[in-house]
């Protein structure tokens, strides 16, 4: 029901939205490297994902204005999570923050500058650095009684290069790879842990009985070195001339993507769709207004997990709106 | 050779990634025309080029952009002050540059 609550929440806050959007997967990380309709001057950008369950703000600079075929663009990221979730923090009144800071720089038009001829490509790339400070409620159930609850702090570094490419004014095409430092917290498994107190008072006869949950990971926990390889396919929905009927209507657009992590501990290959509807604004833009992220987790089942492609589908929600 | 005081104002619509706005000559990148400033309003953007000299009686304007399907480019142009009727508009699907000559 709160998810359910969550999601009507997520469509209603960005009916304002007349930006476009930054296609990311479900545990958060960025698909496409997209900035169409970056505005002339300096741009924020206030995003929901609820796959990661974060809330992240991006302000862009760029040289566009002086010259508008060929630009840089300079992206300021911070987004912020409650890492056990927001259910641990409603339920339990527990939070552990989750903190990725990012850098990005875009060069538009590197090889391809289409102005001419029927094929026209368009391209863009640049770098991503971004750094990650997670605390994380872990459990440990083989060892003494006193250490079996502990907390841990991940501090993880990540560095990519990305190349985009418009085709025929319709698709997109986009290549990333990096080095990511990572750890298995998503794969561990959630527990509540509620520690209960009895106190007995002998006068009346009385047992109390107080209780405290929490909500931690259960295995064991890994950090790694891994090697992220990411291509997508976006197909974007055209806009519509101002007279036409069609204006109003919403569009639906998609992205195919593969997401392979290289990496001794935990190699795996993620593929997924996002499908999103796109609504057109006064200037004719269509901005994505709900974006759909179905995920199969480990599609090949490198990680041995056995249980078939259908329980390791996963599904997220993304949007954003402008401030 | 001719002086005029120039203005050019562009307004997109629809994603547009890249453009541009060459003068007298579409193949020469030196004719490009760089540093646009948007309006009080930000509904456009432009260029004031006053003295703008030209050697014949004609002023080229060639616009082009590229982006997503159904987007397109608009550049009007003010010659002393006064807007000409046509403008140059340049389609994301256009194989080729927009151009419209105006006479001075």
């Amino acid at each position: 029901m709160k998810r359910i609550v969550g999601i009507v929440l997520i469509i209603i806050w960005s009916l304002p939205g007349n930006s476009q959007i930054l296609l990311e997967d479900k545990t958060g990380d960025k698909i496409v490297t997209n900035f169409f309709n970056l505005p002339d001057n300096n741009f924020g950008l206030v995003k929901l994902t609820t796959g990661d369950q974060s809330l992240g703000f991006n302000f862009f600079t760029s040289t566009k204005l002086h010259d508008p075929a060929k630009y840089r663009v300079s992206s300021y990221g911070l987004k912020g999570k409650p890492t056990e979730g927001y259910a641990a923090v409603i339920t339990n009144g527990q939070f552990s923050p989750g903190i990725n800071m990012s850098y990005s720089l875009t060069q538009v038009s590197i090889f391809a500058d289409g102005f001419t001829g029927k094929l026209k490509p368009i391209d863009w790339g640049g770098i991503d650095l971004s750094y990650d400070v997670n605390k994380y409620s872990l459990y440990k159930r083989d060892t003494s009684f006193g250490n079996q609850m502990y907390s841990k702090t991940f501090k993880g570094l990540n560095i990519g290069v990305n190349y985009n490419l418009i085709l025929k004014q319709s698709l997109i095409l986009s290549f990333k790879l990096g080095y990511s430092r990572r750890n298995n917290y998503d794969e561990l498994t959630s527990v509540e842990i509620k520690d209960t107190k009895t106190i007995l008072d002998t006068a009346s006869s009385t047992q109390r009985l107080s209780s405290v949950a929490k909500t931690v990971k259960s295995g064991e926990y890994i950090e790694f070195d891994a090697y992220p390889i990411v291509f997508s396919i976006t197909k974007a929905t055209a806009s519509d001339a101002k007279n036409s009927a069609d204006t109003a209507k919403l569009k639906i657009g998609y992205t195919f993507y593969v997401k392979t992590l290289a990496s001794q501990k935990l190699p795996k290959t993620d593929a997924g769709i996002i499908i999103f509807l796109t609504r057109q604004g006064k200037s004719g833009v269509r901005t994505p207004i709900f974006g759909v992220n179905i995920q199969a987790k480990d599609f090949f089942d490198v990680q041995k997990s056995n249980n078939g492609l259908l329980n390791r589908i996963q599904v997220g929600f993304t949007t954003n709106f402008t401030l | 050779m001719l002086t005029f005081d120039l203005e050019l104002r562009v307004k997109t619509f629809g994603s547009i990634v890249i453009w541009k706005v060459i003068l007298e000559d579409a193949t020469n990148e030196n004719n490009r025309i760089l540093d646009w400033r948007p309006s009080d309003d930000s509904t456009y953007l432009f260029k004031k080029l006053p003295g703008y000299k030209i050697s014949d009686n004609s002023l080229e304007v060639f616009v082009g952009c590229n982006g997503i399907e159904g987007a397109n480019v608009a550049c009007e142009v003010i010659i002393n002050g006064d807007m000409q009727i046509n403008k140059v508009i340049s389609k994301v699907t256009d194989t080729n540059y927009a151009k419209v000559s105006y006479n001075i």
